[in-house]
């Protein structure tokens, strides 16, 4: 599992976050900072995992995880894993209800955490 | 007394023709003056003269108080011829003279006095009867009985007391009719009672207005009009009439007539006229109570709407209310109140009493239509009287059609000087009472009253929730700018570090220390940063909805919490932040006062309505005003319509119950 997309209507957070993640060791293959923009990438690259910001300006990162996974149903679906500056505490019935493997905290993002976050949702 | 006869005109000895009377009263005489004799001469065929005298006075005087001087005077002149052939005494010429004379004397005296007696006696006894049948009245008068039955006990009176054949008592109306309202008969004693006599018809109320004292009509004999023809039919000879004053006003007349020519003395118009001040008396009585009575009534109706009316919300039960209380009041036959509208129609907001009450029902509009009431006081913005009377049912207005109805009233509604509706009522029978209009604006003013404070109410709930939600929008500005800005840029600093962190080469650890202790910071920042924003507005609620939070705010209760939701995915803005807030609030108070074990939310959607319940197993006596977060909300809740209870006894748990209304409210648009 090593190719990642980001996406976050932040473009200062999308540029610290992918210099964070290849740090650690996931390829960040593309951003994005809006739904259409998200899904394209995530249609033309086939990324492992897709890490979707709950808050997306107008849009919703829950909306997104939602038609991501029911876009690539045929095939392999990417992991979703949902971020957020909120903690976890208080999007957790968010992200129990979307078909994301998981949550990181904005804060703690990391390649590592990230890799937690999906073993923990394959297991 | 054995001489009273059985009434005025007597019965045998005293009636009959005067000859009659005259000749029986002889042949009395004769006969008793035969017995006489014949007892004397069995008794002793020679009896001394002195004696015979008196015995003979036996047989005379009877007949002398009995049927007067005359026949007494053939007695006297029987018993001399019988005493003189029958017993034949000495000097038979002297004897009959003096016995003749003496005889004659003693009838006259005696037959004047009988008659004086008699005369006295049924004078009495008249002024008796009299003097009863003004006690029986007047005990009437004094215990109020209805106006009919003292009517009806006044006929009778004065028709047994004068030997009437009919009496009749009629009141003037307004328009100059004389419109009957007791009548007594002696042979017929169901009188056709609701008669009205034409103004100007030959009758004695038509006299009795005329001469404005009492009259004297002597036969109907060639005079046209149905009350001459009637009297004609009945026999009728002669009528008196006595006014019946009420107030100084002439109020009506008591009618009295007998076949009999001779019937009435000539004071019979002043005596009939004791028992009219009797009957106006009774008048003056009945109306001053009818008067309070109505007054009484009408402060009870005005009362009771007013208390409706007080009670502020929904005005439609003040609508119904003035509607059934006005129709009776105003003893009319129908009623309607309506809404003008803008386009020229109307819209009911009640009606009684119509026979299609499917044109009436509240909401239904009602198209411009004339000539109608509410047309009049729509021009005029004054109160409108109509009377249909006359018109053909083509001729009405087509709302008024098949309804029978002869006149209406209506008054304005004018709510803080607005035209707003109107008050109608209409009747199907005598016109609406004239003082109508005047007495309808004390119903009118309370329901704009109620209308004005509805109004208002709306338009301060309207301006309270605009207040409250211009606030949760900057509120949620502010957590949105949070969000967006300082948070944002605070994770981005905190991942930042991090990475910086991790390019410090092992050479240097005091400075990756300093670094990580850095980005701590920055978390625990960020971290209470959040905290500040979820008090300002629950992002989440903006988010994903009422029950993804509730959940949370379950979750993250202190208290464990039984949840059970049964809501829709989203709702208006202002009610999604309304229940949260009264869930938030009510949980905080739960753990932070309630030293509770246990708390249970339920929250559901039901009949158009948000309904919340939240409550604990805490201690209890929690009220509104103890400073908690829990005034603010009822007043946020009130603001949309709703309604916020709680109730916590102390000992005994706190729940909090809250109804939202789910349609929109704008405060103007009210739903009547």
């Amino acid at each position: 599992m090593r190719r990642c997309v980001i996406v976050d209507d932040n473009e200062r957070f999308l540029a610290v976050a992918r210099s964070s993640l290849e740090r650690g060791g996931l390829e960040v293959v593309g951003t994005a900072t809006t739904m259409t923009d998200a899904l394209d990438q995530v249609e033309a690259l086939r990324p492992d995992v897709v890490l979707v910001d709950i808050v997306l300006g107008t849009e919703s990162g829950l909306d997104l995880a939602r038609r991501i996974v029911a876009a690539t149903e045929a095939s392999a679906p990417p992991h979703v894993v949902l971020i957020s500056t909120h903690r976890e505490d208080e999007v957790a019935e968010l992200v129990a209800s979307s078909p994301a493997v998981g949550f990181v905290w904005k804060a703690h993002l990391s390649a590592r955490a990230v890799r937690d976050v999906v073993a923990a949702g394959e297991q | 007394m054995w001489w009273r006869p059985e009434n005025s005109r007597g019965r045998v000895p005293l009636t009959g023709s005067p000859l009659r009377r005259w000749v029986a009263g002889a042949v009395v005489g004769v006969a008793l003056v035969a017995a006489m004799t014949g007892l004397i001469w069995l008794v002793d065929p020679n009896p001394p003269f002195t004696g015979l005298l008196v015995l003979y006075l036996l047989a005379v005087l009877p007949v002398a108080i009995w049927w007067g001087a005359g026949p007494a005077l053939v007695a006297s002149v029987s018993s001399t011829f019988a005493f003189v052939l029958v017993f034949d005494p000495p000097r038979p010429g002297r004897l009959a003279a003096v016995t003749l004379g003496v005889f004659t004397a003693t009838s006259i005296v005696v037959a004047d006095l009988a008659a004086g007696l008699r005369r006295s006696a049924r004078e009495s006894e008249r002024l008796a009867g009299e003097q009863s049948a003004l006690r029986r009245v007047a005990t009437l008068v004094a215990e109020g009985v209805p106006a009919a039955d003292l009517f009806e006990a006044v006929t009778r009176e004065v028709g047994l007391l004068w030997d009437a054949d009919l009496v009749r008592m009629e009141r003037y109306e307004p328009d100059g009719t004389a419109a009957g309202v007791a009548a007594w008969g002696r042979s017929a004693p169901h009188q056709d009672v609701d008669v009205r006599i034409p103004p100007g018809e030959v009758s004695v109320a038509r006299d009795v207005r005329r001469a404005g004292g009492p009259v004297r009509i002597e036969g109907f004999d060639g005079v046209r009009g149905s009350v001459a023809t009637e009297a004609r039919t009945l026999g009728i000879r002669v009528s008196i009439g006595c006014p019946v004053v009420v107030g100084g006003e002439l109020w009506g007349v008591i009618a009295v007539s007998s076949r009999s020519p001779k019937s009435f003395p000539p004071d019979t118009e002043t005596r009939v006229a004791r028992f009219t001040e009797l009957v106006a008396t009774a008048i003056t009585n009945a109306e001053s109570r009818a008067e309070l009575r109505r007054i009484a009534d009408e402060q009870a109706a005005l009362r009771r709407v007013a208390t409706l009316a007080a009670r502020g919300g929904d005005p439609s039960p003040v609508f119904a209310a003035v509607a059934d209380e006005v129709m009776s009041l105003f003893g009319a036959d129908c009623t309607s109140i309506l809404r003008f509208e803008d386009d020229g129609t109307a819209t009911y907001l009640a009606a009684r009493g119509w026979r299609d009450p499917g044109l009436r029902r509240p909401g239904t509009r009602r198209p411009s239509d004339q000539p109608a009431t509410i047309e009049a006081v729509r021009r005029t913005r004054r109160p409108a009287r109509l009377s249909y009377a006359g018109l053909a049912d083509d001729d009405l207005p087509p709302s008024l059609r098949g309804e029978g109805i002869r006149s209406g009233v209506a008054g304005p509604i004018l709510v803080e000087g607005r035209l707003w509706g109107i008050i109608g009522v209409a009747s199907r029978g005598a016109p609406i009472a004239a003082d109508t209009e005047e007495r309808m604006i004390a119903f009118t003013e309370i329901v704009a009253t109620a209308i004005a404070n509805t109004e208002s109410r709306a338009q301060l709930a309207a301006s309270r929730a605009r207040v409250i939600a211009t606030a949760d929008a900057t509120r949620r500005r502010l957590e949105r700018d949070l969000h967006d800005g300082a948070q944002q840029r605070l994770v981005s600093l905190a991942l930042e570090l991090r990475n910086t962190q991790a390019e410090v080469p092992n050479t240097l650890p005091a400075l990756s220390g300093d670094l990580g202790r850095m980005a701590d910071d920055l978390t625990e920042v960020l971290d209470e940063l959040r905290e500040l924003s979820r008090g300002i507005h629950p992002a989440i609620l903006s988010e994903s909805g009422l029950g993804p939070a509730l959940r949370t705010l379950a979750r993250r209760s202190a208290v464990p919490v039984e949840l059970s939701l049964r809501l829709a995915k989203r709702y208006a803005d202002p009610v999604e932040v309304a229940a949260y807030y009264v869930v938030s609030e009510a949980l905080t108070n739960t753990a932070k006062h309630a030293n509770a074990t246990h708390a249970e939310i339920v929250a559901e959607e039901r009949d158009g309505t948000l309904r919340l319940l939240v409550r604990d197993d805490g201690v209890g006596g929690t009220d509104l005003t103890d400073g908690t977060g829990l005034a603010g909300l009822s007043d946020r809740v009130e603001a949309l319509g709703g309604t916020f209870r709680i109730t916590s006894p102390a000992g005994g748990g706190t729940r909090i119950q809250v109804s939202l209304p789910l349609s929109a409210r704008d405060g103007q648009g009210t739903s009547w």
